[in-house]
């Protein structure tokens, strides 16, 4: 089948596309390659994922052996310690918060008083690692989109003063003209996430973030599920403005909010809708308090390095990365199964990346820049572990100059085409399809550009500090099969088994796909360690200012 | 620092070793290929391992424990990891088998009885458990036991043709319960090797020899020289569970006793006999067993219970067409004794960080370097994990029941148990010395050590049937098992045995067997790399290994290469 794949994609058709399939991996680097195998790939899944490991749940004895067994196996390669520490492991804190949420929430104006349920019209979440969050009388200001992005000249606050005031929100970003937030992509403005920092940062109290399901991208229940029980975060080092609440209400509670106010849901975001949109505030006022249990625990995430053979170079580093933590033991599903294994989830991308670090190991001439195996804690949390990398990393953020990170991998067989997120972002773009069509593989971009994937795994992490992110994910057109097979597989697999106790390593799993995306991944980060440019992000980009501070003046390869 | 050895390695030092092999070509020194991949056997490759199996989230490594499963894992998918194919042959189990051995043990916990009584017509004489005699089942059953037995001095217990030992001298001994000598002759050294202590002067062969006789029991005399240790290791190692493989077929004593030296001297006195005058008629080729005329009824009801342990197996096909059907084994022991009495410290964990984490890392980075070989060695290499040793070398002994490979076709067995953590050594403790032609296999390379061969430092303490090899033996395999020797570089000759007895009283067998940071890896890499270059020598070696002649093993040896040459006939 392989052949017949390879006779599929004549030559001519090659060189039409790839003028530059001369300059793909030199000898040495695709011999190295070869280390990349279904058996490198199935070992460390074979481990990570089986029952004993108790899906790799944070702070358990799951985290404990996973963490084991990757700083012995790096060390077994002959890596470094990349920690920074003198060690494999680079220790963090996380807090974990459960909120104990009153049953409704009451909001005054003058004698009238409107009174949403908890769970049916809002959902209520600690924003301090405190015993108690509170809202004491707070005025409610609708602030269109809470955006601040000067590369749009937009700014939905226009400098009032915001300070102990609950700000209601909407989600995502503008999405009407293409020119304005890069039109229906969903960039950072319009996740969640910033949402509430962008409030905090304004001293505000709360915020509530208005939900519909076409700018979340998933139904209220999603919502219900993913902000109750308990919530894990890096500890508060007093640096970063919190909220006292992140809340969020349902559209037609909403609704009946503003119009408490005097105001119609509609006509204020038909106002929001422009750069002169200035923040309302609606009259009302409400208090809310939270009492919440705090619970201190350890994970860590595990780094092993190959130092590169450039005498300047070699202070510059590739980073590697896929997070080895999965949900741990839970609810059980149908079958009675209560460990959540995480074998595509992320076993697979764990496993990549360690066949990628053994390919590294092999390679008789090494790369330039150094090398960063980097397998990161707590992503499931909230990207923990790449978040705490990121605030404490072992090398300079101008000094990184790329991250490639795997979550999750291809299980269907060799697919026709790669899924890039971040596609269109940076300089990486020219790498990445370099290496796919040595593949006979074209580059798509992300799939769903409105669900915001390149912010929902580490390499978000890498980017805010300014690190150019390549995150690869499997292709859907599975060589040999219909063209609609490899979806609908996917969308199968996904429904049955994502976040699911069944999430496990079965006999039919093919490997021969992920092979190819752990080639490719290796094959690329050996050119960016090689080239004597740092990647860049295309001008404009949202993180290319974070970049430009943090290569600054100190960095004599930087363009 | 590999290169100077080499230097050193030069042909007029060869072929004054190696008289043999001077009118061939000379013997080939370590390819660069070798060379290369030795590389790959670092402090590093070493460390990592322990660090994963000798922690304690590994519980101790218990047989049949959640940390043996994790253990197993570990194991399967770090050989699946260096690309290493599953080796356990068609009885591998399931999905993960391939590369896992299982088999089934049965753990016996005998009862404790008071007492034990012996009776000459109207006399008696009656002992007390412990003070001056333990027992123990010989069968898995709730109760095993006899009636009435008759009691016979049957001196060493030994029948050893090469030796025209005979002790039984065909006497029925069915049914009858045997005292026995510990240790074998060691007054004369054209006998059984002198003061070297062979596998007839093994505890374990004397209960299995006199089952084969079918005696319903064995009582060996405890002397602290011929056992090598005091009675209070008797107490202690024989009042636990003690296992045996499900399936071994052997003929079983019912009761394995022991009895003091002051206790079998008043048993023999009840029939008349003087112990002192037996033992010296023992030391004749002309005794003959001696019945007491003491009878005796003795019953143990015991726990039974069946677990499962397993062998992880990787193996490296050969090169050679023909060749690669025979195989060279690298064995360590992946058990330990798993969760414990606490010690001072409170510390429970019987971590097992020398005791056998360091034989298994030694073992991984020797795999991890075959690996990285450019030329694959001719014959076949079976890396092997064997579980339970600490209960009786159950896993190697399961694997000489069920071998992947014909015993005929096993080139050798390198078996590593313990590792050097003290540096770098001028000397090699070969344990197997003098046994086989692999004497001159590990001597060619530990010079290109500039290491001296030294045979075993204890010879009386049987080191040689207390590890894995011996298993391999026993199925006519020679092997090879050594340890670092004494002489640390850099340190009084002293230093290094006085380092040894700190880890046997402190350490040995002790919580506190775990990897610490003075810990310094130099020696191990040595071995490790010995074994490497010794086991690629005895794999592109055309000619088998050989037992010396008149070995206790040649026998069974000459057997089990008959049988797999004829299967290999047309």
């Amino acid at each position: 089948m392989k052949s017949r794949a390879h006779k599929l994609w004549p030559a001519a058709a090659i060189l039409a596309l790839l003028p530059a399939v001369a300059s793909a991996a030199p000898d040495g680097v695709s011999k190295a390659a070869q280390a990349i195998t279904k058996d490198t790939l199935q070992a460390p899944i074979r481990y990570l994922a089986d029952d004993l490991l108790e899906g790799r749940g944070p702070a358990t004895r799951g985290d404990k052996l996973t963490q084991l067994y990757l700083a012995s196996t790096l060390q077994y390669l002959g890596f470094a310690p990349g920690a920074g520490n003198g060690s494999y492991i680079q220790p963090l804190d996380i807090v974990g918060v459960t909120a104990d949420v009153p049953k409704t929430w009451d909001f005054k104006k003058g004698p009238q008083t409107l009174t949403l349920k908890s769970w049916d019209q809002f959902i209520a979440a600690s924003g301090v690692q405190k015993d108690h969050s509170v809202i004491d009388n707070a005025e409610i200001v609708f602030v269109g989109y809470g955006i601040q992005a000067p590369e749009y000249q937009w700014d939905d606050f226009k400098k009032m003063d915001l300070k102990g005031k609950v700000l209601l929100v909407m989600n995502n970003d503008p999405d009407w003209d293409p020119k304005l937030f890069e039109g229906k992509r969903r960039l950072y403005y319009g996740r969640w996430d910033y949402k509430y920092e962008s409030a905090a940062r304004q001293g505000a109290a709360g915020a509530i973030i208005i939900h519909t399901t076409p700018s979340a991208g998933y139904g209220w229940q999603v919502v219900q599920n993913s902000w109750t029980g308990e919530q894990f975060g890096l500890p508060d080092e007093g640096k970063v403005p919190l909220l006292q609440v992140a809340a969020w209400t349902t559209e037609d509670a909403s609704r009946e909010l503003v119009k408490l106010g005097g105001f119609d849901l509609d006509t204020l975001r038909k106002q929001a809708q422009s750069r002169d949109f200035k923040p309302v505030p609606l009259g009302i006022t409400t208090s809310l308090t939270l009492t919440n249990k705090v619970n201190h625990a350890q994970t860590a995430n595990i780094a092993g390095l190959l130092p590169g053979s450039d005498p300047k170079l070699k202070d510059e580093v590739v980073i590697f990365s896929a997070h080895h933590d999965h949900l741990g033991i839970g609810e059980p599903d149908k079958t009675g199964d209560k460990i959540y294994n995480g074998a595509v989830d992320n076993a697979a991308g764990v496993a990549q990346v360690l066949a990628i670090a053994k390919a590294f190991s092999v390679l008789p001439q090494k790369p330039k820049r150094s090398i960063l195996i980097l397998l990161v804690a707590g992503e499931e949390q909230g990207l923990l572990g790449s978040d705490y990398y990121a605030r404490h990393p072992t090398f300079p953020p101008g000094k990184i100059a790329a991250n490639i990170n795997y979550d999750g991998g291809q299980i269907f067989g060799r697919t026709t085409d790669l899924t890039f997120i971040g596609l269109g972002k940076s300089s990486l773009d020219a790498v990445v399809k370099k290496f796919a069509a040595t593949q006979g593989r074209t580059v798509v971009g992300d799939q769903f550009p409105d669900k915001g994937f390149f912010y929902r795994s580490d390499q978000f992490s890498f980017a805010k500090i300014g690190v150019p992110a390549i995150y690869l994910d499997a292709g859907t057109h599975v060589r040999g099969k219909p063209d609609a097979w490899g979806k609908e597989q996917l969308e199968a697999w996904e429904a049955a088994h994502y976040h699911q106790p069944s999430d496990q390593m079965t006999p039919d799993w093919s490997f021969d796909g992920m092979i190819e995306d752990a080639r490719l991944g290796f094959e690329a980060g050996v050119d960016i360690a090689n080239d004597p440019k740092l990647p860049a992000w295309v001008p404009g980009d949202e993180f290319e200012a974070a970049r430009r501070a943090a290569v600054g003046s100190g960095s004599t390869t930087a363009q | 620092m590999t290169q100077n050895p080499m230097k050193a390695w030069t042909a007029a030092v060869l072929f004054a070793l190696l008289p043999s092999l001077a009118a061939a070509a000379p013997p080939p020194a370590p390819s660069a290929s070798a060379a290369k991949a030795a590389q790959a056997i670092t402090p590093d490759s070493l460390q990592a391992p322990i660090r994963f199996l000798a922690d304690d989230l590994l519980e101790g490594r218990g047989p049949a424990t959640r940390a043996d499963k994790l253990t197993q894992l570990y194991l399967v998918s770090t050989l699946q990891y260096l690309g290493l194919k599953p080796g356990a042959g068609a009885g591998g189990a399931g999905d993960i088998g391939s590369y896992i051995q299982p088999f089934d043990v049965i753990g016996v916990t005998s009862g404790d009885p008071d007492t034990w009584t012996f009776q000459k017509g109207s006399a008696s004489q009656t002992f007390k458990y412990g003070d001056h005699f333990i027992a123990a089942s010989g069968v898995p059953q709730e109760s095993s036991g006899f009636d009435g037995a008759e009691i016979v001095f049957v001196g060493f217990g030994i029948q050893a043709p090469e030796y025209k030992w005979d002790d039984f001298k065909g006497m029925d001994l069915k049914g009858k319960v045997l005292l026995v000598m510990n240790n074998d002759p060691d007054w004369d050294p054209a006998l059984f090797e002198g003061k070297r202590r062979l596998q007839y002067g093994r505890w374990d062969y004397k209960y299995e020899t006199a089952g084969k006789h079918g005696a319903a029991g064995v009582i060996i005399i405890h002397t602290t020289p011929s056992a090598g240790y005091g009675w209070q290791v008797v107490q202690n190692s024989w009042s636990v569970e003690l296992f045996q493989l499900a399936d071994d077929k052997a003929p079983r004593i019912q009761v394995a006793a022991w009895t003091t030296e002051d206790a079998a001297r008043a048993l023999v006195k009840l029939g008349g006999f003087d112990l002192d005058t037996l033992r010296k008629q023992a030391e004749s080729r002309d005794f003959k067993p001696v019945p007491l005329g003491v009878t005796s009824s003795f019953h143990l009801t015991n726990k039974v219970r069946h677990v499962q342990m397993a062998n992880v197996v990787g193996l490296l096909p050969g090169s050679d067409p023909k060749l690669k059907d025979q195989v060279v084994i690298y064995s360590a022991h992946h058990d330990h004794l798993g969760i414990g009495k606490p010690d001072a410290t409170g510390d429970t964990i019987y971590n097992g960080a020398i005791d056998n984490a360091s034989g298994v890392a030694q073992v991984l980075a020797i795999a991890k370097a075959y690996t990285e070989l450019a030329e694959k060695p001719k014959r076949s290499i079976l890396f092997l994990f064997v579980a339970g040793e600490e209960k009786g070398l159950l896993g190697s002994l399961a694997y000489s029941l069920h071998p992947t490979i014909a015993p005929g076709r096993i080139a050798a067995d390198i078996n590593y148990d313990g590792g050097n953590i003290l540096g770098r050594t001028s000397d090699v403790n070969l344990v197997s010395q003098g046994k086989s032609s692999l004497d001159k296999v590990v001597e060619k390379v530990a010079a290109t050590q500039q290491r001296t061969v030294v045979g075993d430092l204890f010879p009386d303490k049987g080191f040689f049937y207390r590890s894995d090899q011996f298993s391999f033996a026993k199925i006519g395999v020679p092997s090879i098992y050594l340890h670092s020797g004494t002489h640390y570089r850099g340190h009084p000759d002293e230093w290094g045995r006085e380092q040894a007895l700190v880890y046997e009283t402190k350490h040995y067998h002790q919580p506190s067997d775990q990897m610490t940071p003075d810990w310094v890896f130099d020696g191990m890499v040595e071995d490790a790399r010995l074994g490497f270059f010794a086991g690629l020598d005895i794999a592109n070696t055309p000619a088998l290994p050989t037992w010396n002649p008149g070995n206790e093993f040649e026998a069974v040896r000459k057997a089990a290469l008959a049988h797999a040459e004829e299967k290999t006939r047309p």
